[in-house]
């Protein structure tokens, strides 16, 4: 790895956000890609935030940092990669469940799934499973992806799934779920396609499910 | 003349210290974990493993926790001993005293960030959270954090488990709620559920899991009766 996209991952890590474009206008200046900038500098060092922040090493607030220091560099790359006429890999409609507010989870999965070279329609928070059936009915996803943060909300994505099925449009999309509450057996009891520990697995997981599809 | 051994152990979150300390005399071992592994509820299902593991000579073990984002899905304890979970979402659920009062209100108020003495004085929470952007950052970057963090909440409410004045925790609300123009208010909770956690009786509010087997989601199953939709 060059220096320079060490140093790109450092500056995310370290949430510095002037200092993220300084060196990714840098990078480009000097003949580096926008994939590379992308895909060896932007988007690992936010892998490594969200590992950070797993272990409780990283407040969600350092999280947030890092996340906003990303998007100083995602800024740059994205019109070149859009002026490339870079194919869409796919579509996913993200949000947050019924009940339920928090949004800054969501959030990262969205910048980090656009980061990852998909679409991204982020319906926002408190979002009813007949919005999502709405959404879907619009925009003809491949990925519907849910978060929770309660318990307490968390079944809401079963029934966005069952409504989804009662529509038949179940089979139609890649359902995948997060948040804090959720894990892997939580997703196979309510017949989630897959579930992910952080925004970055969420890319990786859609990624490989598109590839099998 | 040997102290006879503890076979009866309490394993608590520390923001229930206080709730628990004011039922008085128990005959219980008391076993608190820090209140900061609820952000990682992986990092929370081992560590209650490993201190449920530690405890062989107990054959009753009480878990001072609620769901916790089910971080308590999955522990075990062994076959000789009983393992008992109060069946409630968190500890915002076991100070108001019921799972229904909880989620109705839950559905009233969602942007509702919650207090109880407890918590105040063992749990992070986004003021202190605040200062500690403002010294590794800078202020800038702490108000647009905090920002971003409470722009849904609209409510700081303060759930007291006994009813008489509590001058720190009600200041210490009061400058949150001012701090992130966020409106005050007060709730009284209670101590009953903790107080039938330790003396019982386990009635339908608890999970009593025997013979070394495994909590599941299913035991705390009764949530689906208070739907958020039909109470909104």
């Amino acid at each position: 790895m060059s220096n320079l996209l060490a140093e790109i991952q450092e500056a995310v890590i370290n949430g510095q956000a002037p200092k993220v474009k300084e060196l990714t206008q840098a990078g480009l200046d000097a003949g580096q890609t926008p994939q590379e900038i992308l895909n060896e500098g932007l988007i690992p060092a936010m892998k490594i935030v969200g590992e950070k922040f797993q272990k409780g090493e990283f407040y969600i607030s350092e999280m947030m940092i890092s996340a906003r220091a990303m998007y100083a560099g995602l800024n740059l790359v994205k019109p070149l990669l859009i002026a490339q006429k870079t194919e869409s890999k796919g579509k996913a409609i993200v949000g947050t469940v019924q009940g339920d507010l928090h949004d800054i989870g969501k959030n990262l999965v969205c910048m980090m799934m656009e980061g990852g070279g998909y679409e991204v329609i982020d319906l926002g928070v408190n979002i009813t499973s007949e919005q999502f059936l709405e959404a879907v009915k619009e925009h003809s996803p491949d990925f519907v992806m849910m978060s929770a943060l309660l318990t307490t909300t968390m079944e809401s994505m079963a029934k966005v799934i069952q409504v989804l099925a009662d529509n038949g449009l179940r089979d139609k999309v890649l359902i995948g779920i997060g948040g804090a509450p959720v894990t892997q057996r939580f997703a196979d009891s309510i017949g989630a396609d897959f579930y992910a520990s952080d925004a970055g697995e969420a890319v990786s997981k859609a990624n490989s499910l598109l590839l099998e599809r | 003349m040997e102290k006879p051994e503890n076979k009866q152990v309490v394993i608590a979150c520390d923001v229930l210290r206080r709730q628990l300390e004011a039922l008085g005399e128990t005959p219980y071992k008391f076993e608190y974990l820090d209140a900061g592994l609820h952000r990682t509820p992986p990092v929370l299902t081992e560590t209650l493993q490993e201190m449920i593991n530690s405890q062989s000579d107990a054959d009753l073990i009480i878990l001072g926790y609620g769901l916790c984002s089910r971080s308590i899905v999955g522990l075990r304890a062994q076959s000789h001993q009983i393992m008992v979970v109060p069946k409630i979402d968190d500890c915002i659920g076991l100070t108001m005293g019921c799972r229904s009062s909880y989620y109705k209100e839950f559905a009233q108020n969602p942007g509702s960030y919650y207090f109880t003495k407890g918590w105040i004085e063992a749990s992070e929470d986004p003021l202190k959270e605040y200062h500690k952007v403002v010294a590794k950052y800078d202020q800038e970057t702490a108000d647009w954090t905090i920002k971003e963090i409470l722009k849904h909440y609209k409510r700081a409410v303060l759930i007291k488990h006994i009813q008489e004045v509590d001058e720190p925790s009600e200041a210490y609300v009061k400058h949150f709620a001012e701090f992130f123009n966020l409106k005050y208010e007060e709730m009284y909770g209670t101590l009953d559920y903790v107080k039938k956690l330790l003396f019982g009786p386990w009635d339908d509010d608890f999970v009593v899991v025997e013979g070394g087997k495994e909590i599941t989601d299913e035991m705390f199953q009764n949530r689906h009766e208070f739907e958020i939709s039909e109470s909104l």
